[in-house]
């Protein structure tokens, strides 16, 4: 008789079975069908059922609790084996843990960095609508990317499309002179159009955002310069009176704009103000001054449909010849900050660095999870004998894997906050050095987070996977009785990894030292003119422009000031007006752009240049107020005379005048550029700058008479002063810090091949305890282990050379080539950072070499 | 020895009684039938697993009946510790109810 086809809980046995004890779950569950057949038959089925149903309910909460106090026992086992193990090796711990630490807070820091520039101008609301208009002029040679436009073209705009919602002009104005009560300074002021407050989310804390730019002669100032001119008092209808011309009245006041808008907003003046300098450009169509156009399009419309219908706009408003050789287009605003437009006043920053500092962080990244599963796995090798004994007990072998796994993501979660602590620490400091407020804010930011822990469960789980997939394999009795797990493969990927970590260490090496190696020659290489104590004063557009030789007389009274020049230009000032001079040589009439600086007669002096032929301009002679010149060597070069002295040239063809002299090459700018031709000629309307050689020792009482003086000539403004010497090495503050953050990846990186070569000695060590006891035994000597031991990573770092070597020089000579006056790279530093490399190596070696060669072959037998 | 507690005794004179035929099913029916209560099944695995571990039973294991499907079935029977108990425990029992009667207490 076939059992009859009967109703069976299966849902309610399928989930006993999982909650029934493991090992009788077979037969209790045949015990309990029989229970509700017996049921069913005796009270029916909906009885039966009840019953079953019934049984689980009972059932699972217990199943909970006692798998969850189990779960948590064998946690407490497992943090007290990883504690214990932690504290045995707390050396090796501290190394790991630390190591990895310090790669991720630096992998943070970069991606911070990246992130902060990638985040420019995304606080606008409608940034995906905002677009800088900017234009093509239409060379001969191919296009001339330029970020300013005209000053008609916004109003045009607005008025044309009426898909353009808004559109606004800003310019920016340097060095103007800002007095309100008793403070005046110079500052750079911003002009533009009332719609700039509906085009980007400018935080207008006080005043009408439709109304604050609309009068000429109305400001908004930021808070900061509100307190600034008008300490605590409300800045609103307050006068700033602008270059000693004109007041404006306060309309307004901004919160702190954010640090990644790429104008630097300080003050924000309305653009009909500037109605009156600039009637002869209001609506010129084809000038351009540091004037930039910006529009916010309507939601929807195709800024490429826009594009396509400027040009016929153009040749509207400023006709055919000048639509030629412009082409106006749509910049979208997240381009803006890695553009490299030419004129361009907006803050950017090049793509280029971002993916270098990407690639490093990533490589970072790499290179100290690697390391630490080396590590990690190095450590495991000695416990195989703990999993032999769990083994032993009764442990099952996904218990094993659960618990180093555990493990490991444990540890790696004490490097990980130990990261973030690292970043917190040295966010301030890593701030400062690259010039931005980046701010770490962990809980309000979850992708962080997410990468946190992505990054600290995969390095676990992989760190974790050779101790708990193979320790875990072995059968309890091998590894009770010997600890030796597996021989050493000639060329592992360790191996390799090893010596990508120093091949990279001796490269940054490398360039670090010829970073610094131009830097020094820089610094101290002969300008041409002897810099130091000169003091130059700007004049800006102080009345003591029209009449600086009061004031030179006043301050040469003092007998701490040595010399004194007017000039328009001074070395280092940066100032320069470059001009074509006509000349006559034996091959015939010749032009060539010669850049001019208007002197007095002490200039030379002053600045100590050396006269290489001819003579000095001298009040003597009445032709050498202007009709004489004294040229630098490359400008005599350029012109081609054996000896220049007694030849005319004339200025623009218009201004002949004779060469006096010739002085000896001098820097005016960086080393990064050539010296360029320089012809000296006296002019006094064009000084611009006063420049004082001063007594050495006595340099802050002769600044503060310099100061007291400029006071009684030109009371009205500001003393500015600069050091010729100092303003030199400024040009270098960007390679200084190419250099300190070189030298900072190199020591990262040795520090990073050092954990990698400490894991791999170690795992060596522990591996060859046996085979070094035997060796001793049998009468090897200490230093024969030493050297066994450390041959092979003496192998490693030399390899790790081949790969550096031409990798440094042809990166460094790419990067020397970008100065005009430079070193020759240095081969001595080659086998110097190859040494380096090595000496670190072998002394992070011989901790371990020294412990194993020293140590009681009887200790390491006793095993067998 | 220790004592054993007065459920562990029932289970243990229940697996007596049954023989050949004791496993959690019987064993729980014969109880209730007895002492006219109804067992839970936890009421009685938990103490046989428990006098299985003590050594006062041992288990094993017998074919499916038509009733259960194809789960086996887990029997129990008496070990030599389990029986020796049991009588321990009878003795001690017929010294204290010896003499018993409600109708002598006088209350």
């Amino acid at each position: 008789m076939s059992p009859p086809k009967t109703y069976r809980p299966r849902m309610a046995l399928r989930i006993l079975r999982r909650i029934l004890p493991r090992e009788d779950a077979r037969y209790l569950i045949g015990d309990i069908v029989e229970i509700f057949e017996e049921a069913r038959a005796e009270r029916g089925l909906l009885y039966a059922r009840l019953w079953i149903w019934t049984q689980v309910l009972i059932g699972i909460p217990r199943f909970i609790q006692h798998h969850a106090y189990w779960s948590i026992q064998m946690f407490r086992n497992y943090l007290i084996s990883t504690f214990r193990n932690l504290r045995k090796n707390k050396l090796h711990s501290f190394i790991n843990i630390a190591g990895l630490a310090i790669g991720l807070s630096c992998v943070l820091l970069i991606l911070l960095f990246v992130r902060y520039e990638l985040s420019y101008d995304s606080f606008n609301r409608n940034k995906d609508r905002i677009f800088r208009v900017v234009l093509d002029s239409i060379h001969d040679d191919g296009p001339f990317p330029m970020a300013p436009t005209m000053l008609p073209l916004a109003p045009a705009l607005r008025r044309d499309f009426p898909e353009v919602e808004h559109a606004t002009r800003i310019s920016e104005r340097n060095s103007i002179l800002v007095r309100g009560g008793e403070n005046r300074y110079y500052e750079s002021l911003y002009f533009a159009d009332p719609q700039i407050f509906f085009i980007f989310d400018l935080p207008l804390q006080q005043g009408n955002p439709a109304s604050a730019l609309s009068e000429p002669y109305s400001i908004v100032l930021t808070n900061v310069m509100a307190e600034k001119y008008f300490g605590r008092s409300d800045p609103v209808g307050k006068v700033l009176r602008i270059n000693d011309l004109y007041d404006f009245t306060v309309t307004g006041v901004l919160a702190e704009i954010p640090q990644t808008f790429h104008l630097r907003i300080k003050m924000l003046a309305s653009f009909d103000s500037l109605r009156n300098e600039e009637k002869d450009r209001w609506e010129d169509w084809d000038t351009f001054s540091n004037d930039y156009t910006y529009i916010l399009l309507a939601t929807g419309a195709d800024p490429e449909e826009l594009e396509k219908r400027l040009p016929a706009f153009q040749q509207k408003y400023a006709g055919a010849d000048i639509a030629k050789k412009q082409r106006l287009w749509l910049q979208p605003l997240r381009d803006i900050h890695f553009s490299s437009l030419n004129y361009d006043d907006a803050v950017t920053y090049e793509k280029g660095p971002l993916y270098a500092f990407s690639a490093i962080a990533l490589f970072i990244m790499i290179l100290a999870c690697v390391n630490f599963m080396n590590l990690a796995t190095a450590r495991s090798a000695g416990r195989a004998r703990e999993v032999g004994m769990r083994k032993v007990v009764g442990a099952r072998r996904t218990q094993l894997i659960l618990q180093f796994m555990t493990e490991s993501i444990l540890i790696v979660f004490v490097a990980v906050v130990g990261a973030v602590g690292l970043v917190y620490l040295f966010l301030p400091r890593f701030g400062m050095f690259l010039n931005r407020q980046i701010a770490f804010d962990l809980l309000g930011n979850p992708g962080m987070i997410v990468m946190l822990l992505a990054i600290g469960l995969f390095t676990g789980f992989f760190a974790g996977s050779y101790p708990a997939l193979m320790l875990s394999a072995f059968s309890p009795v091998r590894t009770l009785r010997s600890i030796r797990i597996q021989g050493n493969k000639r060329f592992s990927f360790r191996t390799i990894f090893v010596i990508l970590q120093f091949a990279v260490s001796i490269t940054l090496i490398i360039a670090t030292l010829s970073v610094y190696q131009q830097l020094g020659y820089m610094k101290s290489k002969e300008l041409g003119f002897s810099s130091s104590q000169v003091v130059v004063i700007p004049l800006q557009n102080s009345p003591l422009r029209k009449n600086p030789e009061s004031f030179k007389n006043a301050i040469l009274n003092n007998t701490d000031v040595l010399g004194v020049s007017c000039a328009s230009g001074t070395p280092g000032s940066g100032s320069s007006h470059a001009s074509n001079y006509v000349l006559d040589t034996p091959e015939g009439e010749k032009e060539i752009y010669i850049q001019t600086i208007y002197t007095d007669f002490d200039f030379v002096d002053t600045f100590g240049l050396k006269i290489l032929d001819g003579r000095d301009f001298s009040e003597e002679f009445s032709t050498d107020r202007g009709k004489t010149y004294i040229l630098n060597e490359t400008a005599a070069r350029q012109m081609g005379w054996e000896s220049p002295v007694g030849k005319t040239i004339a200025r623009g063809g218009e201004n002949p005048g004779q060469v006096i002299g010739v002085v000896e090459d001098f820097h005016y700018y960086s080393m990064r550029s050539r010296i360029r031709p320089i012809a000296l000629n006296i002019r006094p309307s064009q000084f611009s700058y006063v420049s004082a050689r001063i007594r050495p020792g006595e340099a802050s009482r002769t600044l503060r008479f310099l100061e007291e003086t400029w006071n009684k000539f030109a009371p009205e403004y500001p003393f500015e002063h600069f050091f010729t010497d100092e303003k030199f090495d400024r040009y270098y503050r960007y390679e200084q810090k190419v250099g300190e953050l070189f030298g900072l990846f190199a020591i990262l990186a040795i520090v990073i091949s050092c954990l990698g070569v400490f894991g791999l000695i170690s795992y060596t060590a522990e591996q060859s305890t046996k085979e070094i006891g035997v060796r001793k035994v049998l009468g090897a000597s200490t230093a024969g282990i030493i050297l066994l031991l450390s041959k092979r990573f003496v192998r490693w770092v030399l390899a790790a050379n081949v790969v550096a070597w031409p990798l440094a020089w042809f990166a460094m000579n790419k990067w020397l080539e970008g100065f005009a006056y430079r070193v020759s790279l240095n081969p001595l530093f080659f086998p110097l950072a190859g040494l380096t490399a090595l000496a670190i190596a072998l002394a992070t070696v011989s901790y371990h070499s020294l412990k194993t060669a020293f140590a009681d072959p009887a200790d390491s037998l006793k095993y067998e | 020895m220790k004592y054993l507690t007065r459920q562990e005794e029932l289970i243990l004179l229940a697996v007596f009684h049954l023989r050949d035929n004791a496993y959690l099913v019987t064993v729980r029916r014969f109880l209730k039938e007895q002492t006219g209560n109804p067992w839970s099944v936890g009421a009685v695995y938990v103490p046989l697993e428990r006098l299985r571990k003590k050594g006062y039973l041992e288990s094993y294991i017998g074919g499916p009946n038509a009733r259960r499907g194809r789960n086996e079935i887990k029997y129990y029977k008496l070990s030599r510790a389990g029986l020796q108990a049991l009588a321990e425990r009878k003795q001690v029992n017929e010294i204290m109810w010896a003499k018993f009667s409600e109708v002598d207490y006088e209350m």
